[in-house]
């Protein structure tokens, strides 16, 4: 059976971009535009990776996983943020909420991918 | 000090005009010295007066120091103070002139500036609007580029997996062929022993059939004893005959006998003539029909087709060899380059990571833009109804250092640092957030 990924991000093209990189090398994809949209569709679902930007309208990366890891579902699902943005102060601040990985834009697709392989629940 | 340096500046009746406060006092400090000199003077002179003027009394004294006084404020006033003050009143009525002038003039500064506020105003919900636009249009064009490169993905996809299925049915197909071949080498290899028995077997055969033909004409020579021993038989029943004529008819019976064998040996003479004739016709039979056709000559014309069907045979498999190599080879670049035309779509698709990134980039614009907006409109208001500062300005400060705080990428922070200066803001907005590396990409942290 696929491994379910999910990805958030507010920009269409980066979904697509992510997505396509996904779905060829076998997993299944769920995409949402932000924090809000995320928690909506992951519910009853069994995610085995998280994809997350950092800045997005509504609610922020950061804060929905904040969010995440406090639900039993979800708590040890790994989370990968995907962003623009660089700072180490950032990156701890992600680390602290929870995050996995920090992967910086523009990123080459087999590098994510092997962040995903590298991480993704079985 | 720093006043007096100040004060160096400034043009003598400029500096006159703006200490006239001071002027003021020391006028007013100069007719109360004046008064009180004019009072002790009355008291220290009042007996010398009366002593020397005859006159004199409290009248004449009130009128006398009143007088003194007057003339002494007349005289001080004249000396010290009518030229700074009618320098003074030809200043003020200068900046009487320059003040209505400039308050004309400051209506249509602020006319202008108000109109230049509102027209700002609009100009950056234009260019807000035309950015919103470009955003939009690239995000659309993102779209659609992403669309077809996903298409040619599939196609890609597809040809790759149609080459790897042409690929194992021409490996396949070619397994079969290299097993018919070596099976056409096998009977090549079956068809020179052939060929090579068939030569040797040939000249055995050719030497029997003329060992044959010639035992058939060795035959002939007894066909001729035979006849030759007919002919001494017909001469010796001849003979018989003869002397059984002699004989008389004691020899009758004898000449039947001798008539007989006569007659047996004339057909033993034509049997042995026909045997001839069939023994003859056999061996030339056998020397025409079979010795030609075992000749070397003949063996090579076969030989000859032989060997071209090998060389044919042979042929074929080298060509079909060639073809399959072709072939692969064809498969192969096919496939090599296939792989890459998708390796480049996938390098495609991330490169469009750069709408993202403009995007993102643009909207920072559009906030700082909105952020002036704000600010120019309490600008405007300030021009529009001064009233309202009339309490001190309500216009906050603006500082671009409060841009800062909306940049998400370390390209924008770079930017601001070259443009609104500061390295040392830099280093203390590093020590805030520590940059790992550039936007360059290719930076993955793992926690």
């Amino acid at each position: 059976m696929a491994r379910t990924i999910m990805i958030i991000d507010d920009s269409a093209s980066i979904r697509m971009v992510v997505s396509i990189a996904l779905k060829k090398a076998g997993y299944e994809v769920i995409e949402a535009v932000d924090g809000g949209d995320a928690l909506e569709k992951i519910k009853g679902r069994k995610i085995n990776l998280i994809i997350c930007d950092v800045n997005m309208p509504n609610m922020d990366g950061i804060s929905f996983l904040k969010m995440i890891k406090q639900d039993p579902d979800y708590k040890f699902t790994p989370v990968i943020m995907l962003t623009t943005e660089s700072q180490e102060a950032k990156k701890q601040e992600g680390r602290a909420a929870g995050a996995k990985a920090w992967v910086v834009k523009p990123f080459k697709p087999e590098q994510m991918l092997a962040a995903v392989e590298k991480l993704v629940l079985p | 000090m720093n006043k007096n340096k100040d004060n160096a500046k400034i043009p003598h009746d400029e500096l006159l005009f703006l200490n006239l406060p001071r002027f003021r006092r020391l006028f007013v400090l100069h007719v109360i010295s004046i008064v009180i000199i004019t009072a002790l003077l009355d008291f220290a002179l009042d007996d010398y007066l009366h002593g020397i003027i005859p006159m004199y009394n409290e009248l004449f004294d009130d009128v006398f120091w009143v007088v003194a006084a007057a003339l002494a404020f007349f005289v001080c006033t004249v000396k010290c103070f009518s030229k700074p003050l009618s320098r003074i009143a030809d200043r003020e009525q200068e900046i009487l002139y320059e003040f209505i002038e400039q308050t004309g003039h400051e209506k249509k500064r602020n006319g202008r500036l108000s109109h230049y506020f509102s027209s700002r105003l609009k100009l950056d919900a234009l260019t807000t609007a035309h950015l919103e636009n470009i955003v939009a249009e690239t995000d659309s064009a993102a779209h659609r580029i992403i669309g077809q490169a996903q298409d040619i993905d599939a196609s890609m996809t597809e040809l790759l997996d149609t080459i790897a299925s042409l690929r194992n049915r021409s490996e396949e197909l070619a397994k079969t062929s290299r097993a018919a071949i070596t099976e056409n080498r096998k009977t090549i290899v079956h068809l020179r022993d052939y060929v090579d028995n068939r030569l040797k077997g040939l000249e055995n055969d050719h030497k029997n059939v003329l060992s044959l033909a010639e035992n058939a004409r060795s035959m002939i020579k007894l066909v001729d004893l035979l006849r030759a021993i007919s002919d001494q038989t017909n001469l010796l029943a001849l003979n018989a005959s003869i002397e059984a004529a002699r004989a008389g008819e004691e020899g009758k019976s004898f000449a039947v006998v001798a008539a007989k064998v006569r007659e047996l040996s004339i057909q033993s003479e034509q049997a042995a003539s026909h045997i001839g004739e069939a023994i003859g016709n056999m061996s030339r039979h056998i020397e025409t029909q079979f010795a030609d056709k075992l000749n070397k000559q003949t063996y090579a014309r076969e030989t000859e087709i032989l060997t071209g069907l090998e060389s044919r045979l042979s042929g074929l498999g080298d060509n079909y060899e060639q073809l399959d190599g072709f072939n692969r080879r064809i498969l192969e670049e096919v496939e090599i380059s296939s792989r890459n035309m998708a390796q480049k779509i996938m390098e495609l698709l991330a490169n469009i990571q750069f709408q993202d990134i403009t995007r993102q980039q643009i909207e920072l614009v559009i906030r700082c833009i909105s952020d002036m907006d704000r600010y120019i409109g309490y600008l405007k208001e300030c021009v529009d109804k001064p009233a309202a500062c009339s309490r001190g300005c309500f216009v906050p400060d603006f500082d671009i250092k409060d841009i800062y705080k909306y940049y998400t990428m370390e390209k924008q922070r770079d930017i601001h640092h070259e443009v609104a200066g500061g390295h040392e803001n830099k280093k203390l907005m590093q020590v805030v957030g520590k940059t790992d590396k550039s936007d360059n990409g290719d930076d993955i942290t793992f926690f």
